[in-house]
């Protein structure tokens, strides 16, 4: 009888325990405490639905008739580059994305196959490791722009 | 018979108790790294030259004694906290809330021209904008402010007096796949008469067209009406006296 009792009381004390250690932000801990962030490198960041919500813009540059960013994922700690035409003479034009990084194949880029125009953009595959990042892309009428473009980029990040 | 229960109660009474506090503890020591991402990358990499760099209060407050200009419009508090020349470019940094604590929030938007700097003799769009360290977040975990590093190209016949840095508004960045009923239901209630088709992200192609305006309205105007659609915005402007 007593062995029974100290028994129903270890089985309860250790369902609580077990509730408790999975109930803690178990998502937040496994996501920064694990490597799997390296598997989002070389997906594109609507498809793994990272470009979903809390995207912010680490760098901005404006080469002639676009804009070039560098996107970060706060949800997926993931970086790619983003090019857009904004000639303001409303011209359509050929178009690259490149993301640089740090290790082999250090860029990905992402020309944009036919003619994008104002207001559109063309996005690259997105990457989790290996900074530095450096974003790079542009807009003109050879086709297709030979990548990776080196030439305009951001800074670091 | 009580009386001989209550020894195994006791012992399991202690030993719920030590693990209780051995979770208390993991969830203590752990706590630290619920921190953003951009925290975590902003430990790992030095993202802006050293100078630069604004990771904590301290260096802020530094900086904001040698540099305090402020402008507070719409509820949204700007302040430049530094300027420098690096080579071909006159730099300024600037720190701003966040309005409703939104992360995507940022200066300008789709055009460069959105933030100037006036000089005595032109008128120079930024170039470039950089996040400068990490965001600022209240003890609740909101963003609260960002600061960024801003680059305008200027050439040896600039003469830097009389400069003016003029932001006109700071808005969301829009979405890689934009909700394209969503926009246009904004442009139908604001009965400007455009309509737009949006990509929908095949071949890694995302924003919009403008397939339908007013005769009468040109093309800049229309794009522009168009863009802000998709985007949450607070017109300023900040206009801050440098020198």
């Amino acid at each position: 009888m007593k062995y029974k009792n100290y028994k129903v009381a270890l089985i309860l004390m250790l369902t609580i325990f077990l509730y408790a250690m999975t109930s803690f932000q178990a998502p937040k801990f496994v996501h920064w405490a694990s490597a799997s962030g390296s598997s989002w490198d070389g997906q594109f960041p609507d498809a793994s639905g990272c470009a979903v919500a809390s995207v912010t813009t680490e760098r901005i540059i404006y080469p002639a008739s676009s804009k070039v960013e560098m996107r970060h994922s706060i949800l997926c700690n993931t970086l790619w580059t983003r090019t857009t035409n904004t000639d303001s003479q409303n011209r359509s034009f050929y178009a690259n994305a490149t993301f640089k990084f740090n290790v082999s194949p250090s860029y990905y880029t992402i020309p944009s196959g036919g003619k994008i125009a104002k207001n559109q953009s063309v996005f690259s595959q997105q990457r989790y490791s290996s900074q530095p990042f450096k974003s790079c892309g542009l807009v003109n009428l050879i086709n297709p722009i030979p990548g990776p473009v080196n030439s305009p980029c951001t800074t670091n990040y | 018979m009580n009386h001989k229960k209550s020894p195994s109660i006791l012992v399991a009474l202690a030993s719920f108790t030590i693990i209780a506090a051995a979770i208390a503890a993991t969830v203590i020591y752990f706590q630290p790294r619920t921190v953003s991402a951009s925290s975590a990358r902003s430990e790992q990499s030095d993202p802006i030259s050293a100078s630069a760099k604004i990771t904590t209060p301290t260096s802020l407050s530094a900086l904001q004694t040698q540099y305090p200009v402020v402008q507070n419009v719409k509820g949204v508090k700007m302040e430049v906290i530094g300027t420098s020349n690096e080579g071909a470019y006159f730099t300024v940094d600037v720190c701003y809330d966040l309005p409703d604590n939104k992360v995507d929030f940022m200066l300008g938007g789709q055009y460069p021209d959105y933030i100037t700097l006036s000089t005595a003799n032109e008128t120079i769009p930024v170039y470039e904008i950089a996040k400068i360290g990490d965001f600022y977040k209240d003890s609740n975990g909101n963003y609260i402010k960002r600061c960024d590093h801003l680059r305008f190209p200027i050439s040896p016949d600039s003469k830097l007096e009389n400069v003016t840095l003029t932001i006109s508004r700071v808005a969301t960045t829009p979405a890689e796949i934009l909700d394209c009923a969503k926009g246009q239901k904004k442009l139908d209630e604001a009965k400007q008469g455009i309509k737009v088709k949006c990509s929908d992200g095949s071949d890694h192609i995302g924003g919009f067209q403008i397939i339908e305006k007013p005769k009468e309205m040109d093309d800049i105007t229309a794009d522009a009406i168009a863009a802000d659609a998709f985007i949450d915005i607070v017109e300023g402007p900040w206009v801050f006296k440098l020198k």
